[in-house]
């Protein structure tokens, strides 16, 4: 029985080998030949199902699996390469790899081969392996294979570390799993930066490193190296990972591994790299960090050393791999993968809104605060005179529902109103004033909602103590950044106590919806000793707010803020571009639509009008707008100086016809799940929904046509609608 | 942000990863600023979108052209040899022995120019590559023998005339005709004469001097053409003075005043005279055909590489459909942006002014100032279309926020026209009416007496001790002499008047920047800073007396504080009395009537001079000659007395920082 699985296993290779890898130089072909019989050696089946069978290397801690249903083969091991040094392919055959910091600040990657030995206990759905390293370092890591995916989990109380002074910093599980090799491939790489981006594996880059590594849920400023922002920068902040999920397709329409990261991700980095001068492999996966280092200053005169985080992160890690079928082999199968995984596990749920409407997201600055040489003077931006005319005009044209979001309502204006309070000037209006005003517009279809940002501490802003509500790094150096002037990053666990104090008022004062800023993309531990807490303390601290009697609505949120948002605004609508992405791809749309209402950036910036609405017709975004009732210009010498242009008067036509082309474009699949997003032309792009509506959009300068369906030059079509 | 603040942080893009609240997380890497009133930089939309990054697998290429059938000629120096891209993206390569390290190439009239720094020579290809001929280090003798022939940069103009960048050449760019005879030089730039080379050249010996630096004018790098044949130098490099010029056919800068910052490397021009450039820091520049900003983006990032961040631009090529590419060197790429629909509507606008055509701008110019109220551009090219369409009153807000006071006075003069025409009829009557009516009273008054009550009350204030003082002022004007020796004696003034009236002098400050028209306002409208105007004049005032009082009662001055706190303020009583009427008359001049208001406010304050010295010499009792030498040495004091402040502030500011850290310190590890 161990021969004939042996000779299924050597001919399994060959094809995976024949199917995955296609014409290469000579002498790779050859190693491939030569080694993925060796490779291939020392696997054993653990579990055997009707639609898949895991296989396992114990002196490798490899596995392979196969799916009967496809026929695809995914091995976690890489074939060596010449030229590729003794560490690096022990790492690449290895399933499991630890890398630790001796006490003199050296990094050593340890792979499980030749290093470690397992004490493996077999399971009805996978295995258990307790992993001793010689180096002292022990964990466990559990695997099962149930439901058609593969879950691999390292509890945390399961690891031991060495008494030696060595740590144990990042871990990598199963890295090299589907792994691809050579440039010729004709697959990518998923990676979630930013809305979405691909990294094609058969393209020449331009990147001088075809290596990506980034933090997900964004950098960790209190630990680590960060430079703090001490004036407005020329540059916009690259995009950051907002979903705990990764890919890559070894071959459209034939294989590919969707990873999704239940738990721990608040401590991992995705990382990537496509073929090059490095390494010949195309791969993407994640790291478990446990320890980051950062640099400690010694003296006032700026001495530094480099140091290690003492206690390390606690988290239970927990990791789906989940096999494509050939139908789903792409990365809107991947999309419909992780928003199965998403609403299975109860994070999102499908949006029970009936109306057929387009919403719009109407952000009206009221008023603005600008120092003077004592004190400072209010602007009055917009009245509420103003304000009901602006909501009049737009209802009468057909703008409908309406979410306007204030901005600007506290004595602290706009631009340095953090952490937000529900105090109100009276110089627009008082609370009762608002509370009869949201009850008017509701009667228009018009939901009030106030921006708030407990999260961030201007200076002159009272609510705040210095000493006890500043998050600090583990230099015990207060969090500051630059927003118009210099600001702090506040405490998680001031930002819950604010929230639960503000938001009833803010419910008083009428509104419906709460526009929370920063805490959906910003993560960071407080090592502030009066209310010290954890990144992943912080998220969670962050995923629990929840109001009952209004709804949330979230900026650039991240996975964890999604079971309680019912909005998210200023959507990521681009990756951050690097050199090494071939695409992007509206990714986290494809899994929001028809689940989570979003809402693009504000329609204000565009450049490029016509360009920038087909893009949200293509991404099915809402519209957003900032606007004010007085002319932007009276903003140049205060905070909120980057909103150059906003003044009603000038926008209203723009944003009534602008409302009603989305509308058009995107009445019929108000509600609809996004199922496809393809590529038809390098300028044009096709997007299916669940209700079989399809909508077509060219950027092109010349017309577009396929048989079905023709499409005009930068002009869009909808088809299919019942 | 002010200009200065734009210098700074464009020289220093800092790492970031923390976030502008919810502002701009916009598609490009890059935030893209223009113009905005007052010498503020502001935001605007993204005017070049990054396309893409083309490879041609080049090694430190130092400079492309693209010539007018979009054929790009790409310098790649490091494999010496001409890397070309035709249209349809087919790549070639050309070399030969002769390509040492080409670092320079142009394309026109049917040859590719190159100049090669390794060679010293600038060879001339046909289209086909046939090498026809070559220039070497000129013979003749205004050259001179001594002087280096390194070409680096090239370019030629229509009559075939070439003009070649030699490095480390001071005296300009190198003219050479079509037959390559040198012809002299052109567009050298000039020395900077600081002050302290004006002291070290009168008071250094011979020798000294010789072993300085000879004050040369830094080299210029590299040079442009536009397509009307105006050339343009580059000079890289820290703190130069003019960057980017663009020369006439005599040499002179025609760019006056830019905006700049950084260490300029390239620059090209398009069809409608639009000049890009761009520096070392990665940041690309658009100015329009007379050197006012348009466009500002980019800069470097350490980040890890993003589509449209520069690492060390070399040379910048720009076309005529909005296209435009930026060679970098340390990449080995060239960087695509293209113009987006922004960026081609100013560019409209623009062009539309710049050929007079303001009224058929003016749609487009309120598009664009839709899009960014801030765009002063937009602001001054809808003053002009408002003016010639005759709407004066907002021809004069517009041109306001942008800033021309000469448009705004001619507008103004013609505004003041009409009214005068509409309204001088009836002001003449009236004032006619209001003189008869005046003459009535009088002549009444002569026979019955009837203005006695009001007499009687004028007389009864003018008893009140305060008023009387007060108005003491008024013979300080007639007879100043008279008038201190009685203000010395006889306490015609108190300390209590003396104050009214400087509180009447503050007052005055405020409405310096209040009540004078804005034709003659000082002040930025954008940042009005009421306590630093007071501070101007008030501690000076304070200051001379404080010092004043203690030169004088050394040198034996007869004079009390109490006689110069009032002596001082009552030696302004012209200023005090005239200011205020000046300024309300700023309103009804333009600036061609300005000289009426300057020579009146001049008057007034050497008025005020005259009675000031008077005042020193009465107070004191001093001789004229001995009057002057304690101004002096008042003035003295005052310098040292603010020298002495500045450093007790100093020395405060380290104090209070010590104290600061160390309490923050203690609270932190506490």
């Amino acid at each position: 029985m161990v021969k004939k699985n042996l000779k299924r296993m050597i001919a399994l290779a060959l094809a995976l080998t024949m199917a995955v890898l296609p014409v290469y130089g000579s002498e790779i072909q050859n190693t491939q030949a030569d080694t993925s019989v060796e490779a291939a050696q020392g696997f054993e089946p653990v579990v055997q199902n009707e639609a898949m069978t895991l296989y396992l290397n114990t002196s490798t801690m490899g596995i392979m699996v196969e799916d009967h249903q496809s026929g695809n083969v995914y091995a976690s091991f890489a074939p060596s390469a010449e030229g590729l040094n003794d560490s690096w392919q022990s790492f690449m055959y290895s399933g499991v790899t630890v890398e630790y910091m001796s006490p003199d600040m050296k990094l050593t990657r340890l792979p499980f081969k030749d290093n470690a030995t397992a004490d493996i206990n077999y399971t009805d759905s996978g295995f258990e392996a307790d992993i001793t390293y010689d180096a002292g370092f022990a964990l466990k890591l559990i695997v099962s294979m149930e439901n058609g995916r593969l879950t691999v989990n390292v509890p945390d109380d399961s690891i031991v570390e060495p008494e030696d002074g060595n740590r144990l910093q990042n871990l990598y599980i199963f890295p090299f799993l589907g792994a691809t090799y050579g440039s010729d491939v004709p697959g990518y790489l998923f990676i979630p930066d930013g809305c979405g981006a691909l990294i094609r594996t058969d393209q020449v880059s331009v990147a001088a490193s075809g290596a990506y590594s980034k933090r997900i849920y964004g950098q960790e400023m209190g630990v680590g190296d960060f430079a703090v922002l001490t004036e407005r920068s020329m540059l916009n902040a690259a995009e950051q990972i907002y979903m705990p999920v990764y890919g890559i397709i070894q071959e459209e329409g034939q294989s590919g591994i969707t990873a999704i990261i239940e738990d721990g991700d608040a401590y991992a980095a995705i990382e990537a790299n496509v073929c090059g001068r490095e390494l010949p492999a195309n791969y993407v996966t994640a790291r478990f960090i446990y320890r980051e280092t950062y640099t400690r200053s010694l003296n006032q005169s700026g001495d530094t050393m480099v140091a290690n985080q003492s206690e390390r992160n606690h988290m239970d890690i927990i990791q789906h791999f989940y096999f494509l079928s050939p139908e789903a082999a792409d990365y809107s199968g991947m999309a419909g993968v992780y928003q199965d995984y998403l609403v299975e596990t109860g994070i999102l749920e499908r949006s029970a809104a009936e109306d057929e409407r387009i919403p719009m997201r109407l952000e009206l600055l009221m008023s603005e605060q600008e120092e003077q040489m004592v004190g400072s003077k209010t602007i009055e931006m917009t009245t509420m005179e103003q304000a009901d005319d602006i909501i009049n005009t737009l209802c009468e044209g057909g703008v409908n529902p309406i979410t306007a979001v204030m901005f600007g309502y506290s004595p602290d204006g706009a631009g340095s109103a953090s952490p937000s309070s529900a105090s109100f000037t009276r110089d627009i209006a008082s609370k009762s004033q608002w509370k009869e005003t949201a009850e008017k517009w509701a009667g228009q279809g018009v939901s009030l909602g106030y921006w708030a940002d407990f999260s961030v501490g201007c200076t002159g802003v009272g609510g705040y103590s210095k000493q006890k509500d500043v998050a600090q790094n583990i230099n015990q150096k207060l969090l500051e950044t630059f927003r118009g002037e210099s600001v702090y990053y506040l405490a998680p666990t001031f930002v819950l106590e604010q929230f639960n104090e503000e938001a009833g008022k803010y419910k008083e004062a009428g509104a419906s919806v709460l526009a929370l800023d920063t805490v959906g993309y910003q993560l960071y531990s407080n090592w502030n000793e009066k209310q010290p807490s954890t990144r992943q303390e912080a998220m969670d601290i962050y995923a629990g707010l929840s109001s009952e009697d209004m709804e949330l609505a979230v900026y650039r949120a991240s996975q964890y803020m999604w079971p309680n948002a019912s909005a998210i605004y200023e959507m990521p609508s681009d990756s951050s571009n690097y050199m090494v992405f071939t695409d992007t791809v509206p990714f986290m749309q494809m899994v929001l639509k028809g689940y989570i209402d979003y809402y693009g950036t504000r329609s204000n910036f565009h450049a490029d009008r016509q360009k920038d609405l087909l893009k949200a017709i293509e991404y099915g975004e809402f519209p957003s707008w900032m606007i004010t009732g007085e002319d932007s210009i009276e903003l140049l010498d205060t905070a909120t100086s980057w909103l150059y242009t906003s003044q009603f008067s000038i926008w209203e036509e723009e944003m009534i016809s602008e409302y009603h082309t989305l509308s058009d474009a995107l009445g019929s699949v108000r509600n609809a799940a996004m199922v496809r997003h393809d590529m038809l032309t390098d300028n044009v792009v096709r997007v299916t929904y669940d209700n079989g509506v399809t909508i077509t959009v060219n950027y092109s300068d010349e017309p577009f046509t396929d048989g079905s369906v023709t499409v005009d030059a930068l002009s869009y079509a909808v088809g299919n609608v019942q | 942000m002010k200009i200065k603040r734009f210098i700074k942080s464009l020289a220093a893009a800092v790492l970031l990863a923390a976030t502008i609240p919810s502002g701009s997380f916009a598609q490009e890497p890059y935030i893209t600023w223009t113009q905005g009133p007052g010498g503020y930089v502001v935001d605007t939309q993204t005017a070049y979108s990054a396309e893409e990054v083309l490879n041609y697998s080049l090694s430190t290429p130092e400079d492309f052209y693209i010539a007018d059938d979009q054929t790009m000629y790409i310098c790649d120096t490091g494999n010496s040899r001409i890397v070309t891209v035709s249209p349809d993206g087919s790549v070639g390569e050309y070399t030969d022995e002769n390509l040492n390290a080409p670092t320079g190439i142009h394309v026109a009239d049917g040859h590719i120019y190159i100049a090669d720094r390794g060679a010293q020579k600038v060879w001339i290809y046909s289209m086909d590559f046939q090498l026809e001929r070559y220039i070497e280090k000129p013979t003749e003798a205004i050259f001179g023998a001594n002087t280096n022939f390194v070409p680096v940069k090239l370019i030629t103009d229509a009559r075939g005339n070439l003009y070649v960048v030699s490095e480390g050449s001071t005296a300009g760019l190198m003219q050479f005709n079509p037959q390559g005879d040198f012809l002299g030089y052109f567009g050298s730039n000039s020395t900077n004469n600081t002050f302290k080379m004006i002291l070290q050249r009168t008071f250094f010996t011979e020798e000294q001097l010789n072993k300085l630096f000879k004050n040369t004018p830094p080299s210029v790098t590299n040079v442009g053409i536009d397509s009307q044949g105006l050339i343009y130098t580059v000079t890289s490099g820290e703190s130069i003075t003019e960057p980017i010029k663009k020369l006439s056919i005599s040499g002179l800068n025609l760019f006056d005043d830019m905006v700049v910052a950084g260490s300029y490397v390239d620059v090209d021009v398009d069809g409608d005279g639009n000049t890009f450039s761009v520096t070392t820091e990665g940041t690309i520049y658009e100015y329009d055909s007379n050197g006012n900003l348009l466009f500002a983006f980019g800069g470097r990032d350490s980040d890890r590489e993003r589509v449209g961040i520069l690492r060390e631009p070399a040379a910048i090529e720009v076309t005529d459909d909005g296209q435009l590419y930026v060679l970098d060197r340390g990449m080995g790429c060239i960087v695509h942006y293209e113009a987006t629909e922004f960026a081609r509507t100013v560019h409209e606008g623009i062009a539309m002014y710049n050929d007079g055509l303001y009224a058929e701008s003016q749609e487009t110019w309120e598009e664009i100032r839709k899009m960014n109220s801030s765009f002063v551009m937009a602001y001054e090219a809808l003053a002009q279309a408002d003016y010639k369409n005759q709407n004066y009153a907002s021809a004069l807000s517009n041109y306001r926020i942008a800033e021309n006071k000469e448009g705004y006075s001619q507008t103004y003069w013609v505004y003041r026209n009409e009214w005068l025409q509409n309204n001088l009829g009836l002001t003449v009557v009236i004032i006619i009416a209001l003189c008869i009516v005046w003459g009535v009273i009088r002549a009444i008054d002569r026979r019955k007496h009837i203005l006695d009550p009001v007499r009687r009350v004028k007389k009864k204030i003018l008893n009140v001790r305060l008023i009387s003082q007060i108005c003491f002022a008024g013979k300080m004007m007639k007879k100043p002499s008279d008038a201190y020796y009685e203000m010395k004696f006889k306490g015609r003034a108190s300390i209590a008047s003396a104050t009214v009236l400087y509180i009447w002098l503050i007052i005055l400050q405020f409405t310096d920047i209040y009540v004078v028209s804005y034709l003659f306002n000082t002040s930025n409208p954008w940042r009005i800073s009421l306590f630093s105007e007071i501070m101007w004049v008030v501690a000076p005032v304070f200051l001379f007396i404080a010092c004043n009082y203690l030169v004088s009662t050394i040198t034996e001055g007869e004079g009390k504080v109490r006689d110069l706190y009032c002596g001082t303020i009552y030696a302004l009583t012209p200023y005090l009395v005239f200011a205020l009427p000046l300024q309300i008359l700023t309103h009804a001049l333009t600036l061609n009537e300005g000289f009426i208001y300057q020579f009146a406010m001049f008057a007034v304050i050497a008025w005020c001079v005259v009675l000031f010295v008077m005042m020193i010499k009465e107070i004191h009792d001093y001789s004229l000659s001995k009057t002057f030498k304690n101004l002096a040495v008042t003035a003295f004091t005052i310098a040292l007395f603010l020298l002495a402040g500045f450093i007790l502030w100093l020395l405060y500011g380290q104090l209070r920082d010590f104290i600061i850290s160390l309490i923050q310190e203690v609270a932190a590890r506490g």
